[in-house]
């Protein structure tokens, strides 16, 4: 037996724990690696989806902002809003005074 | 004590460079003279084989540091390093060197070298490390017998013994191979070879060289003690594990960035949150608002018909409320028509009552009359006071009553009570109130058909 091949075999185990070493390591920089790509793409997602909602709510500001009417308008509205009101009060007035009137045969 | 081994520890230990520079100024000779004669003669392909295995003792200090004697390890390498060199080339090449005188030269004639050199590396592999380190020192390395018992620990002459015993064993494995020699002979030529000096200059050459590469990263393979198969396979792995961390590193320096862009995109997603809800409950409002309208438009109808339906009552009770006035009206003229010409009917009887009064009266003064026509008088005239009397109440009473019926149309006109039904005036009969009876005032003073009653007899109706 030569002395290079005594040689291998007696730093065999070392170099095989070596090269498991190095390929260990190289495994867990990967495995922890693949996490953090994993991690950013998840935030990439949530990301996505948020600009998705972001657009979405730029369309519909625009059509509510545009269905929206003037400020003249508005008012015009508000007032008829009073207006109702007075509105029914009257009735229910005129339609009590008209029940009481046909209580009372007048 | 062992020079090589101490020098070893030294360089190992502590990088003494000094340490590896003797070692290797002890070893050159011998390293280069393998290493010619492995690459067939080439000197410039020796010194780089001399460079390659000191590099290869640089890096492998460490372990070997315990050894007793590095001339086996040393040919071995430089074997291994010449055969990757020239792969199988050599050329046989004869040199011719000085003899070197031995302690009892042999006259036989030395073997012929251009067989021998071929040939020579592999017999010594062949032998045990005793034997080849035993040859090795005695005739490459030109250590004296004692010397060679101090690197191997014996006795002189137990060195020569090995030595000789070692050489004869070289011989016989090179007669299988078919060279002859006797073991003088042999000597000889392996003497020679201990006469091969490195060029000047290698030995620095090989220091420097081996310094510089034992720091780089070859050496943890070599420490490993990897073989090549196994380095290739490891290299190979390690430089796949590179490439897939560069592309993963690549891969997540675009998703940070995309990221980054995403985030700067959504800066405003609050801000837009904020203003679809205010702009949503102001459509809100505008809806319920317009709902309101069409509310207003339905109810303003609505109202215009009430307010019209009121109008149009308003106007049928003030019809009936002036037809009731004016049958009121004329119910109260025509009562007031009755009730004065019952007053005068009533105001006459009583007017004939007081005058038929007045006469019996003044029948019972008369002296003229007798006694009894005149008692008889004053009992008329007391009965007739008596008639006048109720006559008045009834007068009295017939007013107070139709005082209180025409209160009643009068306060029916105002509208301030409405009233009882078959109480008003439709209801009137005549015959209740007395229709007839006469007689003077009770009080002669006030003597029926002066102003008794005709005041009071004249109805008013004020509406």
């Amino acid at each position: 037996m030569s002395t290079t091949t005594r040689n291998r075999r007696r730093s065999g185990p070392a170099a095989l724990l070596g090269v498991a070493l190095v390929l260990g390591g190289a495994a867990s920089v990967h495995l922890v690696q693949r996490q953090e790509t994993v991690a950013l793409r998840a935030e990439r997602e949530l990301r996505r989806a948020e600009a998705a909602e972001a657009e979405s709510l730029r369309s519909e500001n625009g059509r509510l902002r545009a269905a929206q009417p003037d400020a003249a308008t508005l008012a015009g509205l508000r007032a008829e809003r009073e207006t109702l009101a007075r509105l029914r009060a009257e009735l229910d007035a005129l339609e009590r005074s008209a029940r009481a009137a046909e209580a009372t045969g007048r | 004590m062992n020079e090589d081994a101490d020098l070893l520890r030294r360089y190992a230990a502590a990088g003494a460079e000094d340490a590896f520079a003797a070692l290797v100024q002890r070893h050159v000779n011998f390293v280069y003279a393998c290493a010619l004669r492995r690459v067939g003669g080439d000197r410039h392909a020796a010194e780089d084989v001399a460079q390659r295995v000191f590099l290869a003792l640089a890096r492998s200090a460490g372990r070997l540091a315990g050894r007793a004697s590095l001339g086996g390890w040393l040919h071995t390498t430089t074997r291994n390093v010449a055969a990757q060199h020239v792969r199988g080339e050599r050329r046989r090449r004869v040199r011719e060197s000085a003899a070197h005188t031995m302690n009892a030269p042999d006259p036989s004639p030395a073997p012929d070298w251009e067989k021998l050199g071929p040939v020579l590396d592999e017999a010594l592999d062949a032998m045990s490390e005793s034997d080849r380190e035993a040859v090795l020192l005695r005739f490459f390395q030109g250590c004296s017998y004692a010397e060679v018992g101090a690197r191997l620990r014996l006795a002189e002459n137990a060195a020569r013994m090995r030595v000789d015993r070692a050489l004869d064993r070289l011989r016989g494995a090179l007669e299988r191979g078919g060279i002859t020699s006797t073991a003088g002979g042999l000597a000889v030529a392996l003497a020679q070879q201990a006469s091969v000096a490195a060029p000047a200059g290698l030995a620095a050459a090989a220091t420097t060289s081996a310094l510089a590469g034992a720091g780089t990263g070859g050496g943890l393979l070599a420490f490993l003690g990897l073989g090549p198969v196994t380095a290739g396979l490891t290299g190979v792995a390690l430089v796949a594990g590179a490439g897939l961390y560069w592309a993963e590193h690549r891969a997540q320096e675009q998703l940070r960035a995309e990221i980054r862009t995403l985030k700067a995109a959504q800066a405003r997603l609050p801000a837009l949150r904020d203003e679809n809800r205010q702009l949503t409950l102001a459509a809100a409002e505008v809806e319920e608002l317009r709902r309101d309208d069409a509310a207003l438009r339905a109810l303003g109808t609505r109202v215009a018909e009430v307010r019209q339906a009121q109008a149009e009552r308003t106007r049928a009770a003030e019809a009936r409320q002036m037809a009731r006035r004016r049958e009121l009206e004329s119910w109260a003229k025509e009562q007031d028509r009755l009730a004065q010409a019952e007053v005068d009917r009533m105001n006459k009887e009583g007017a004939e009552l007081v005058r038929e009064y007045k006469q019996f009266t003044a029948q019972a003064n008369q002296p003229e009359l007798d006694a009894s026509a005149r008692q008889q008088a004053d009992l008329a005239a007391k009965a007739l006071l008596a008639r006048i009397q109720a006559k008045q109440v009834e007068i009295k009473s017939y007013l107070a009553a139709e005082r209180a019926r025409l209160a009643g149309a009068t306060a029916e006109l105002r509208g301030q009570a409405a009233p009882a039904k078959g109480a008003g005036p439709f209801s009137f009969r005549p015959g209740n109130h007395p229709s007839g009876g006469q007689g003077p005032a009770a009080d002669p003073a006030a003597a029926p058909g002066t102003n008794a009653g005709r005041g009071e007899g004249r109805l008013q109706l004020r509406p």
